[in-house]
């Protein structure tokens, strides 16, 4: 027992959930809350229950999790894509199953898919509605045109990004859409799609209860790809750092040489928290106590320039 | 039990990671509020923390070093997240389908206690002298004065984006210079 009351409320609220057993029942329970909560609406404004249960396009906005087991647990790896696939052949390649039956359902407010056929069945969940595919085909038409105009100049200020993508919303008929600024790094340019892990971009910005787009502020596409694209030039100064054992001047040098047309800062981190994990051979480096790259991003006090920033670790 | 062996055992044992759990939130949401101060958002890093370790728990690997630090790990993680946008992830708690209960005032003092608050503050006071002016203005006027971006961009005459980049950066130099007084 935690003498904080929410720290106990919240271990339950974990326990609760991942005990799979009692997430089926407590499923149950609220889709017929749900239910009731739909039947109330339909007579109070038109709403219909599909769109209240299911909301294929607020699926279809949202996160498809993989799950590499035929059970509510991981390995789950979770994708946002907007590419117009089908779930499962996103997860086919997500999860390097190609060849396996996978099968998509409606877990809570997102799609799940599992292999074997019956796996959503049997677990109590949901089939995929109707029109999901349509919404689906819908959200990859909108991502296609508002990348288009994202990457229309390699930096669009905010709010002008904002007005364009409210004209791209309305003109595709998401009707109740708005488009509006949230967070980012402070930087100059809006940016609407993020970079996923292998430099590729994915729709990022969309909130269906909200029926929000939403716009952040970041670098100018040309140095995000420098920066973080595949094979890009920061990232491969950063995995350098770990090739040889190096001061924080040797990082600073190594920096400055692989950026020769941006003002280089560095910032010394110090020691990471304890437990984190580097992949090798940076981490070999790190914990031999050399300094290393812990990683690359905009400067925007660098002055005229947008500078880049280096953050270095080092143990001592 | 070790913390490794319950975090094996929780593999099949959802009352195992219950106990991890038990040992280590206290300590997780200390950590969390005196990096960010702020009990709301120590709260969600908590949740989102132990949600992202319960999906990670096959790939733990018993070699020898001290649970603590795993979750410690996945901690940093989240907390860097913070950091960058100011918002804390919440994928892993929507994925398992956990409902985060709200946060009560009671809960809300205990942690500041927990936290060793009105000591952190001294030391928060000294660390705060040591950031970059601008940066200092920025953080006092969100943390403290808990104004928004667009306010903080008035009173220091900046855009709004560079009232966020101050008060993200003061936010991370201050979490590093707390961290080394710890």
């Amino acid at each position: 027992m935690s003498e904080i009351p929410f720290v106990d409320r919240l271990g339950d609220a974990i326990e609760g959930a991942i005990s799979a057993p009692q997430r089926v029942k407590r499923r149950r329970r609220r889709r017929f809350g749900g239910l009731a909560v739909a039947v109330f609406l339909l007579g109070a404004g038109g709403v219909t229950i599909a769109e209240i249960l299911d909301a294929p396009e607020k699926l279809a906005t949202g996160q498809v999790a993989c799950y590499s087991e035929p059970k509510l647990e991981p390995t789950v790896i979770s994708v946002q894509s907007a590419d117009g696939r089908s779930p499962t052949a996103l997860c086919e390649d997500v999860l390097q199953m190609h060849g396996t039956a996978l099968v998509a359902c409606v877990h809570h407010d997102f799609v799940a898919v599992f292999p074997g056929r019956d796996t959503c069945a049997r677990l109590g969940l949901r089939p995929l509605p109707g029109g999901y595919d349509a919404a689906t085909a819908k959200v990859a038409r909108l991502s296609r045109a508002l990348l288009a105009v994202e990457r229309s100049a390699d930096c669009i200020a905010p709010r002008t990004l904002v007005r364009r993508a409210q004209t791209v919303l309305d003109a595709r008929g998401w009707m109740g859409w708005k488009a509006v600024r949230g967070g980012g790094d402070g930087g100059p340019c809006g940016w609407i799609h993020q970079l996923g892990g292998g430099g590729e971009p994915y729709l990022d910005g969309l909130r269906p209860r909200e029926r929000e787009l939403v716009v952040t502020s970041g670098p100018p596409h040309s140095l995000a790809d420098l920066l973080y694209g595949e094979g890009s030039r920061g990232n491969r100064m950063v995995d350098a750092t770990g090739r040889r054992c190096l001061t924080v001047a040797g990082v600073r040098a190594a920096a400055r040489a692989a950026f020769p047309r941006h003002p280089v800062s560095v910032r010394v981190s110090g020691p990471l928290a304890e437990g984190t994990s580097i992949e090798a051979p940076r981490g070999t480096r790190y914990y031999e106590g050399c300094a290393i790259a812990a990683g690359v991003g905009p400067d925007y006090d660098a002055g005229a320039r947008i500078g880049i920033e280096v953050e270095v670790a080092v143990r001592d | 039990m070790t913390d490794a062996e319950l975090i094996l055992a929780s593999r099949d044992d959802p009352r195992a990671f219950r106990e991890l759990y038990d040992r280590w939130a206290e300590r997780l949401l200390a950590y969390f509020y005196r990096r960010v101060l702020d009990a709301e958002v120590a709260a969600d890093l908590l949740a989102e923390t132990f949600a992202v370790a319960y999906e990670r728990r096959r790939r733990f690997r018993d070699v020898g070093k001290p649970g603590g630090a795993w979750l410690y790990g996945i901690a940093a993680k989240e907390l860097s997240h913070w950091f960058r946008r100011q918002e804390v992830e919440r994928r892993a708690i929507r994925r398992l389908g956990i409902e985060v209960p709200p946060l009560d005032e009671r809960s809300v003092a205990a942690i500041e206690a927990l936290a060793d608050a009105d000591e952190h503050r001294a030391a928060l006071a000294a660390a705060l002298g040591r950031i970059g002016g601008d940066e200092r203005a920025a953080v006092e006027l969100r943390v403290v004065g808990e104004l928004g971006y667009a306010e903080i961009a008035e009173r220091l005459n900046c855009t709004e984006g560079a009232a966020r980049t101050r008060v993200h950066r003061g936010l991370a130099r201050l979490s590093k210079l707390m961290e080394a007084t710890s």
